[in-house]
């Protein structure tokens, strides 16, 4: 998935609340997907109005301190985790 | 032909075949399966004469090259009817133990080491209860499809201590599909090893057998564990999520990296007693 790209997730995913900071995913692809908050807040954004772009942005202004280039790289290795598990689409 | 009348997990079923050569192997294959006087819920019959099998009456395969073939189409079906017809659980392509007081489920891709680490933990005294399915309850109690152990006590790697299993060992060869000759092991394992009853899970354990790496076993979160426990799962819904998700928030979870039997078998020891301690006598 580029950095221009709108990911969008699936409707209806099924979550399980597995600790305070983690969610589990029932992907489609059959897999449990884990998110950390940090996580958890990428799939929200995830909306289909949002590009990767705009997601490593607002992590970043969220995330202050953090380098804008790891937090680029870790976004879109996740997208395209959640991408490849069949949790997002792409809605440009 | 006289029926063969034994109980797994929630199916009490029946085999017969009209051939002894294929009665033996039909009973090695259900070796460790409890015998039941229930009402029979899945008849099996075994026809060695025209090379088929029938399950309720229904044709299951026919074309069959051997006796070998129709018992190995008859092991397949058992298990795929037996776990379908399970109770609502989270269903773990896995090993599940028993000492006195709990359960240890182990899992890991094929090669890990389930049979193996079954074997000789029940050669030290654990309870066998399945080396194949583990059905986990809501209430995280285990059950399983007590599939006879596909490796003889002496078979290697050697490990001295499974010479003292009970039980019985049998086998059977065919001719496959492809030409290759098929070797099936089983070694039913005598009822003192074994447990069918219910019983809760203490500690769930992801093998890793590595000869060249650390051996060892480690902590795991729940959140480390999860994707590859899911991943063995045998089928997969909400249901099933919510059980497994339940089970770790309940127990604790290791990784155990094996080199050796005996070295596996101290280091999970130390994390799940495989007998439970004697308590003394109440004063």
């Amino acid at each position: 998935m580029i950095q221009s790209q709108r990911p969008r997730r699936q409707e209806n995913l099924s979550t399980r609340r597995l600790s305070d900071a983690e969610t589990v995913v029932l992907a489609p692809n059959g897999s449990a997907v884990i998110l950390n908050e940090v996580g958890a807040v990428v799939l929200e954004l995830c909306d289909g109005t949002h590009t990767v772009d705009d997601v490593v942005r607002i992590l970043c202004e969220s995330l202050g301190g953090s380098s804008e280039e790891r937090v680029r790289a870790d976004v879109v290795a996740f997208v395209a985790a959640l991408a490849e598990a069949g949790c997002i689409v792409d809605a440009s | 032909m006289r029926p063969i009348v034994r109980r797994a997990l929630d199916t009490t079923f029946s085999v017969a075949a009209d051939h002894p050569d294929l009665e033996r192997a039909a009973r090695a294959i259900v070796g460790c399966c409890p015998e039941s006087q229930g009402a029979l819920e899945v008849v099996w019959e075994l026809d060695a004469a025209h090379l088929r099998a029938f399950r309720d009456g229904e044709l299951l395969m026919e074309g069959l090259s051997s006796i070998g073939e129709i018992a190995a189409v008859f092991e397949r079906d058992l298990y795929d009817v037996v776990v379908a017809r399970a109770e609502t659980s989270f269903m773990l392509h896995g090993a599940a133990l028993a000492n006195e007081e709990s359960a240890v489920l182990l899992f890991g891709p094929s090669g890990a080491g389930k049979t193996t680490m079954s074997r000789a933990l029940v050669a030290r005294g654990a309870r066998y209860i399945t080396d194949e399915f583990a059905a986990v309850d809501p209430e995280g109690r285990v059950r399983g499809l007590p599939r006879a152990l596909g490796l003889l006590p002496a078979a290697p790697p050697l490990d001295p201590a499974t010479q003292t299993l009970q039980g019985t060992a049998d086998a059977y060869d065919f001719v496959g599909r492809n030409g290759e000759l098929v070797h099936n092991d089983f070694f039913a394992l005598a009822p003192e090893h074994l447990r069918h009853v219910p019983i809760a899970v203490g500690a769930v354990v992801q093998l890793q057998h590595d000869p060249n790496g650390t051996p060892g076993i480690t902590d795991l979160r729940a959140a480390d564990i999860l994707p590859a426990m899911w991943d063995e799962r045998h089928r997969g819904g909400e249901g099933e999520l919510e059980i497994a998700i339940a089970l770790l928030k309940r127990v604790p979870a290791f990784r155990l990296v094996t080199s050796s039997v005996e070295r596996a078998c101290t280091d999970l020891a130390s994390v799940w007693p495989i007998q439970s301690p004697r308590r003394s006598a109440p004063r």
